[in-house]
């Protein structure tokens, strides 16, 4: 969902938007360190990149932190979504059901 | 008229006492928002969060450190009571005639040079060992945590004694004593190893605006 996230976003992807993004998908309040987590474990795989920008004073002088897609995490991306379309079809008790 | 900034304690909590080397852009998304219109309750659970998560963090980063800091402080009291006095009744005779060396404060810098010589052992040995298994190491740092070490005994030593005269009760004294003797030999050990052997998170690349 993070990484969905940063592509939607595209180039403006840092802890603000990112956040707000998620809080409105989720419906519920998001807590910033948590997205930074989350983000933190996602570089560590080499799945997604990041990188400082300026420090501005709006923000007290401290830098935001860009997040972008690495093209592994695109990979990874199109693989969970091929692998999650072929269980959700082979899922035979949803046929004809009613929502 | 609401603020224009942030309760400053907890921008103080979030600055200095949340641990990681990256909490700069985390500290800058939270003052925005802040600014942005969301409520101090709100600032305050994001500090408390990202507190919780800096501590885990650490202590899955350094679990080693701790369990061996623990470990180590268990054979304390033998090490006193089987080396340190009577090292201490050996060098008596030899000092018996120089007035100085019998004082007080004399003494007790001897004692207390003894009972820091433990958990600076410790630390030494825990480096040695890290230094086998991973080459790269920062010569300042690990010397850094040589002196903080006993700093840091030498403080805990002193808070453990505020302590014990705070508890009256006998029982608690004892208690007390047994429990928290081994405390400041914890912290000194585990502090020096955080400093001698900090995290290696990667700080990401600036980019122009």
């Amino acid at each position: 969902m993070v990484i969905l996230t940063l592509i939607y976003l595209g180039e403006d992807a840092y802890g603000v938007p990112i956040s707000r993004e998620l809080e409105q998908r989720l419906k519920r309040e998001v807590s910033v360190a948590g997205v930074y987590a989350a983000l933190e474990r996602l570089e560590a795989k080499g799945l997604i990149a990041s990188s400082l920008g300026d420090p501005t004073p709006e923000r007290g002088g401290k830098a935001k932190r860009y997040f972008r897609v690495t093209k592994q995490g695109l990979q990874e991306v199109h693989a969970t979504r091929q692998v999650l379309t072929k269980l959700w079809r082979g899922l035979p008790g949803l046929k004809g059901e009613r929502v | 008229m609401r603020p224009e900034n942030p309760p400053a304690v907890a921008t103080w909590i979030l600055e200095h006492l949340t641990f990681g080397g990256k909490n700069d852009s985390l500290a800058g998304d939270l003052l925005e928002e802040f600014r942005r219109g969301r409520p101090a309750g709100w600032y305050w659970r994001q500090v408390w969060v990202a507190t919780a998560r800096g501590i885990i963090k650490e202590v899955s980063n350094h679990w080693l450190a701790i369990v061996f800091a623990a470990l180590w402080t268990v054979p304390q009291a033998a090490f006193v009571v089987y080396f340190a006095v009577p090292a201490v009744e050996k060098l008596l005779p030899f000092t018996a005639h120089i007035e100085w060396l019998n004082s007080a404060v004399c003494v007790l810098l001897v004692w207390k040079g003894l009972e820091i010589a433990f958990p600076w052992a410790g630390l030494i040995l825990y480096i040695l060992l890290h230094s086998l298994m991973t080459p790269s190491h920062n010569f300042r740092t690990i010397v850094r945590s040589l002196w903080i070490s006993p700093l840091v005994y030498i403080a805990a030593s002193a808070g453990e004694l505020a302590l014990q005269l705070a508890l009256h009760n006998l029982t608690l004294v004892i208690l007390g004593a047994y429990m928290i003797w081994r405390l400041p030999a914890f912290l000194s050990v585990l502090i020096g190893l955080w400093v001698a052997l900090p995290g290696s998170e990667k700080r990401p690349p600036r980019i122009a605006a």
